[in-house]
């Protein structure tokens, strides 16, 4: 028996605050605001950058090109076991530092250009001909230091030195909701990317609803989860934080998995599956402001994780990365079954990523200048108010 | 056995051991590339092993799938790549999707 509450327009009542009107589409197209993005939100908020898994031994580190940030970052586990962030440029002439996405440092990272040698914590730690120079302080010269800060191994990094917001309050309910969840009792089976000429916000909108699945995915997954009057999508709940969201769904009792996902689903037999107990519905979908989703599914016999991150590199061009983490398989059914969801999920992320482009084409002939949005998208609507708050509301433009 | 075939038990597969290939992006480029008669006829002849195939498997473990045991694993992993095809979709063609081959994974 499904708990979801089939009533029309839950949301706005539960929000008043924000709203209902139509929202403006200026801001996904607009050049001069992508660069107020830049500036406003991207330079100052908590990115995810990656996870504590990807650099598990000292020495590990892995790079990370923040276009939109207009550098690139040196993730890097320290001999002392510390986990810190760089901007990935040598100190002597601005040479990037770290050519490659990922390594292993046998204890000195050398620039390639004059060979300045750093250390695991980022100390200037070797200069050739040293005593050629005019009173160089070796102290004084290590890499660019990043903000960086873990929460339940997922790895974030603030570009904003001023700042002093901790990741802890930053995160605010989207922690409050998942701390302690066993994420770490999951691993990588696979990345996605995909190089999309769409505005990021229009990318992170085609996903931030529901509405669309019984349309849009008519083929892959139309009935998944609850459906009023066995037709459209109502949601279980939605809770907006400070800057981040989740909407929450039930899944539909009545969908009939296919024979080789059924199958599949018998011969699966993981021994102690990891279980989310954090969960609020079946299926969550997490919007950690800005560019970072997390989504959790309520599996039969385990519980599983997707994240996404949306990154901007111009006002219509995004790279969407797509992570799948499942709990590690040990038998062989186990395996199959993930490998038959990972597919089946990839099928409608790809009608996704067709119509992210779609969108972003249709927004960018200004044929229309506003989204009209139903009950169920609202978590739409108060992303594009967060990202207004920060970036200021744009004038339509002619 | 060759590093490239089937054990005995399954030698009724051997005709679709080129199927058998080690990453989704190989799995997803052949099904790109094959009719939805080969796709079919895969199907129909590896459902019904399904569960000997995991049982054998299970056997070896998967926690790595022994070198011996990888072709039909990977014979498997691509049976799950065509199934929606099959199973859901029935068109080769049907897809309303970006190419696949935009979405480029890394295992
Ligand atoms: S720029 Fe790095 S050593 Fe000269
Ligand atoms: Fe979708």
């Amino acid at each position: 028996m499904t708990k979801t509450l089939m009533t029309d327009k839950r949301w706005a009542a539960k929000y008043p605050w924000l709203g209902t009107g139509p929202v403006a589409t200026e801001s996904c197209i607009s050049p001069d605001y992508f660069e107020r993005e830049r500036t406003l939100i991207f330079r100052r908020s908590w990115l995810n950058v990656g996870r504590v898994d990807e650099i598990p031994e000292r020495g590990q580190y892995f790079v990370r090109e923040l276009a939109v940030c207009h550098t690139s970052i040196l993730i890097m586990r320290g001999k002392d076991g510390k986990i810190r962030g760089f901007h990935n440029v040598c100190a002597h002439r601005g040479n990037r530092l770290v050519p490659h996405e990922r390594g292993q440092c046998p204890g000195k990272l050398m620039c390639n250009f004059h060979f300045w040698t750093f250390d695991t914590e980022g100390k200037l730690s070797w200069v050739p001909d040293e005593e050629n120079f005019h009173g160089l302080d070796k102290s004084k010269l290590g890499l660019t230091p990043v903000r960086t800060d873990i929460w339940e191994g997922f790895i974030f990094v603030n570009l904003d030195d001023a700042g002093t917001e901790s990741l802890e309050d930053y995160l605010d309910g989207v922690g409050k909701q998942l701390n302690g969840a066993p994420f770490g009792k999951l691993s990588r089976l696979r990345t996605f990317k995909v190089d999309e000429r769409a505005n990021w916000k229009v990318a992170i909108d085609a996903q931030n609803e529901i509405y669309h699945l019984p349309f849009q995915h008519r083929f892959t997954f139309p009935d998944a989860f609850v459906l009023k009057d066995n037709r459209y999508t109502r949601l279980f709940d939605v809770n907006l934080y400070k800057r981040h969201s989740v909407w929450s769904c039930e899944y539909n009792p009545d969908y009939k998995v296919s024979p080789l996902g059924a199958l599949l689903g018998r011969l699966d037999r993981l021994k102690d599956p990891p279980r989310f107990t954090q969960m609020i519905g079946d299926f969550d979908f997490f919007l950690v402001f800005p560019n970072m989703v997390i989504l959790l599914f309520k599996g039969a016999a385990w519980d599983f994780v997707v994240t996404y991150n949306f990154w901007p590199l111009a006002v219509d061009h995004t790279i969407w990365e797509i992570r799948y983490y499942y709990p590690p398989a040990d038998n062989a059914g186990t395996r199959l079954n993930q490998e038959y969801g990972l597919c089946r999920l990839r099928d409608t992320l790809q009608e996704d990523a067709k119509a992210h482009e779609a969108i972003h084409a249709g927004l960018r002939s200004r044929a229309k200048r506003e989204l009209q949005l139903q009950d169920d998208e609202i978590c739409i609507r108060y992303f594009h108010k967060v990202v207004d708050d920060h970036a200021g509301l744009l004038e339509a433009a002619e | 056995m060759s590093a490239n075939a089937l054990p005995a038990e399954f030698q009724l597969l051997t005709p679709y051991l080129a199927w058998a290939l080690p990453t989704e992006r190989e799995r997803t480029h052949r099904r790109l590339n094959a009719s939805m008669e080969e796709m079919k006829a895969f199907y129909e002849a590896a459902m019904p092993q399904v569960e000997a195939i995991v049982d054998y498997l299970d056997k070896g473990g998967v926690q790595p799938v022994p070198e011996s045991n990888r072709p039909l694993m990977n014979l498997a992993l691509a049976l799950v790549e065509i199934s929606n095809i099959v199973e859901l979709y029935k068109r080769a063609d049907r897809f309303d999707g970006m190419h696949p081959s935009r979405f480029v994974s890394y295992e």
